[in-house]
């Protein structure tokens, strides 16, 4: 079987790589943007000089030909989903199988026009590594719009290249679209002592808002990228409609990923686009039979504060423990339903121990058991401060 | 463009950016590198060039106890919010300056004799040579009687335990002079270990064979003290001394610090210390220590295995949520450091 993959983010990486680890499936990669995976999480490490390009690449080179996977640079431009075939804009034309979407998610923009004198750019693709450093060189003064975690980065990288920054976020504080209030406000603080100009609850609904700033980074979101799937007569409402094994409306054509819409709706991420992958894998070669969401976890990094979260956590304060240290920047919160069992847990500038929470989590612990042994989910480097609730 | 100030802890690693030419292979690197390989070359074979070997070599050891203090506290500033790295640095700075040179000069002066408390066998061979332990063992002079047996119970009962509860980095990365250069003077330059399974597979074709031949020559030796044989004698310690030429000094010093900034900052720990060797095979084979990887959490960034001055390639460990348990790792804690997602905790 001949198992075609448009686009090589970590959801079609991840399905190619299970793919070939569990069955002699012929396996391609197709990807217009980069010739090799990177992880796209890492973009920011080398707008900031941290790490070079090479660094970002997860696998060598040479490692996809032992995995057994071909590599085809090429933007894919058409696919048809009766036929199984998929062109590409140098006119090759690859018949598969079974196709699989990959292709995430595309920056949304913003409806308000922006003078002409401004740089706008959004950062999600490869090449805007380049772009934004080119923008950097002539840059006086810098806004970033939107709250979210690109946003975190991006301002992130201007303020660490020497440019005065402000940044727009629509709500209350940093990423409140995620975090409860006191986090959000705590971030907030956080990220102003590093000079950054944050403004909140600012809609940027006109340029005159952006002010002198002579580069705009646009922020305010992803949207999963359908157009290939559209074109191909598949259906598509957020994102690219799929069931519960990934497979579209068209039989045989599969989505994953940011650009994937489940029954239960799109989610989008590197840990969420890994796990659609690996488990897509494992469907197509009859090792499972539906997809079943583990546990919900995620991560960033603001500055220098990391952030942790397992399960589910409210954004307001009913039913949650919350803990803040005095005397440095870190918190904890751990959300519990009326009658005390665990059911999220939130973490600020600590780390925690992935597969202890999933278990306390799992067993549904009881709140003040969680805060008596947190001791055991801490995952902080050795000669840490210690940690008391 | 304005110079990069980053703010994420590991500031040491960042505050020259790793694209500038002093730092990445240019021209500047060469250059230094020219000076530091002559410099070391001059001094170890060529000593007379600046005066009475005894002196050069006084300070070249005055030198490079200075350099150690000056990048030590440099580190301890850029890495104050990392208690692990502090402590650390504090530690080999502080075993540098008394252990490795205040000390030894005054039991030098005071007629005990040059001694290094922080150096055992088989990184300082001589120390378990019978002629150096019948010297100091034997001695009427109680303080080195026990250098003596510091020598021995160091090796025997220290290293082993230390190494089966910590792992190799109490020694590598708490207390070895040439650790505490690498961690210092050479931070800026540890991205430049290289990840290739090629250097992988020479590291280990040429570190354990030096721990062969020191362990080999140092029977020897004890198998001649107990059968005298002046013919064989001779052959044995010409041995010793091509290896002192070879790995002693081109080695561990004209290769090991001369090229830093081609190479990287732990070229001889990793591919010629018989020390590093020896410790390796017991973190490996006896030891708790390891780096745990915190299950799903990695994003494949690269921060880890870029700053893995030992040039092992943490992330293809991590982001299949695999320990990693290598000989090679000399637990430096910087790849716990600059993961940007909680990954990595060395224990």
């Amino acid at each position: 079987m001949h198992v075609v993959i448009i686009g090589n983010g970590v959801a079609g990486v991840t399905a190619a790589r299970t793919l070939r680890e569990l069955s002699d499936h012929e396996v391609t990669i197709v990807s217009g943007e980069a010739p090799y995976h990177f992880s796209r999480p890492a973009m920011m490490y080398v707008s900031l000089g941290q790490l070079k390009r090479e660094h970002i690449q997860p696998y060598r080179n040479e490692e996809w030909d032992r995995m057994g996977i071909r590599l085809v640079h090429d933007t894919c431009v058409h696919i048809d989903a009766q036929r199984k075939t998929c062109s590409l804009s140098s006119g090759i034309t690859m018949q598969a199988d079974a196709i699989v979407l990959a292709t995430g998610a595309r920056p949304r923009l913003l409806e308000t026009s922006i003078a002409s004198y401004r740089t706008v750019l959004t950062y999600s693709r490869l090449s805007d590594i380049d772009a934004l450093e080119a923008a950097m060189h002539s840059c006086k003064r810098a806004a970033v719009v939107g709250g979210g975690l690109i946003g975190a980065e991006v301002a992130e990288i201007l303020v660490g290249h020497g440019i005065p920054t402000t940044w727009f976020i629509r709500e209350s504080g940093v990423y409140r679209s995620h975090l409860p209030e006191k986090e959000s406000e705590f971030l907030t603080d956080h990220v102003r002592r590093r000079g950054i100009d944050v403004r909140t609850n600012v809609l940027v609904s006109s340029d005159e808002i952006l002010e002198d700033a002579d580069l705009v980074v646009v922020a305010i979101g992803m949207e999963p990228s359908t157009s290939l799937a559209e074109q191909a007569g598949i259906t598509c409402a957020t994102g690219i409609v799929v069931n519960e094994t990934f497979e579209t409306s068209a039989k045989g054509v599969f989505a994953v990923g940011d650009c994937a819409q489940l029954p239960w709706g799109n989610s989008q991420g590197w840990y969420v686009g890994r796990e659609h992958g690996a488990t897509l894998a494992a469907i197509l070669t009859g090792q499972s039979s539906e997809y079943l969401p583990s546990l919900y976890y995620n991560s960033a990094k603001f500055f220098d504060v990391e952030w942790q979260v397992y399960g589910t956590v409210p954004r307001d304060d009913a039913n949650t423990f919350v803990w803040m240290d005095l005397q440095r920047p870190r918190c904890l919160r751990i959300a519990h339903t009326t009658d005390g069992s665990v059911v999220g847990v939130h973490a600020l500038g600590m780390r925690l121990r992935q597969s202890i929470c999933n278990e306390w989590i799992m067993q549904g612990r009881d709140e003040e058991y969680v805060r008596r042994n947190i001791g055991d989910a801490l995952f902080d480097p050795q000669l840490s401060t210690r940690v008391c609730l | 463009m304005t110079p990069l100030q980053i703010t994420i802890p590991t500031e040491a690693v960042n505050s020259v950016p790793m694209t500038s030419s002093l730092r990445n292979r240019g021209w500047q690197a060469y250059g230094l590198g020219i000076i530091l390989t002559t410099l070391y070359a001059i001094v170890y074979w060529r000593p007379e060039t600046f005066g009475a070997p005894q002196t050069v070599w006084f300070w070249y050891s005055a030198g490079y106890t200075l350099v150690v203090c000056i990048f030590g506290i440099k580190k301890i500033i850029d890495y104050r919010n990392e208690r692990y790295h502090v402590l650390r640095t504090v530690s080999l700075v502080a075993v540098q300056l008394l252990l490795a040179f205040i000390l030894p000069n005054m039991l030098r002066h005071s007629g005990h004799g040059e001694f290094y408390f922080s150096y055992f066998w088989p990184l300082k061979p001589e120390y378990l040579f019978p002629s150096t332990l019948h010297s100091l063992i034997d001695s009427p002079d109680r303080i080195r009687v026990f250098m003596g047996w510091w020598s021995v119970i160091m090796l025997v009962v220290a290293t082993p335990v230390l190494t089966y509860f910590y792992g190799k980095r109490w020694y590598c990365s708490w207390v070895c002079g040439c650790g505490a250069l690498a961690e210092t003077a050479g931070d800026a330059f540890r991205h430049l270990s290289s990840k290739s399974p090629l250097s992988w597979t020479i590291e280990r074709w040429t570190i354990y064979p030096v721990l062969v031949v020191i362990s080999i020559i140092t029977a020897l030796l004890w198998y001649l003290d107990v059968n005298p044989n002046p013919t064989f004698e001779t052959y044995v310690t010409s041995a010793n001394r091509i290896y002192g030429f070879v790995i002693g000094g081109l080695f561990s010093g004209v290769v090991g610090v001369g090229f830093y900034p081609i190479l990287g900052s732990r070229v001889w720990c990793r591919f010629g210390c018989p020390m590093a060797a020896l410790l390796g095979l017991l973190q490996k084979y006896a030891s708790r220590f390891r780096i745990e990887a915190n299950q799903g959490q990695c994003i494949s960034c690269g921060n880890c295995s870029t700053y893995c001055e030992m040039g092992i390639d943490v992330r293809s460990y991590a982001q299949e949520g695999k320990d990693i348990k290598r000989a090679s790792c000399v637990g430096c804690g910087v790849c716990v450091s600059v993961c940007p997602r909680g990954v990595l905790r060395a224990s």
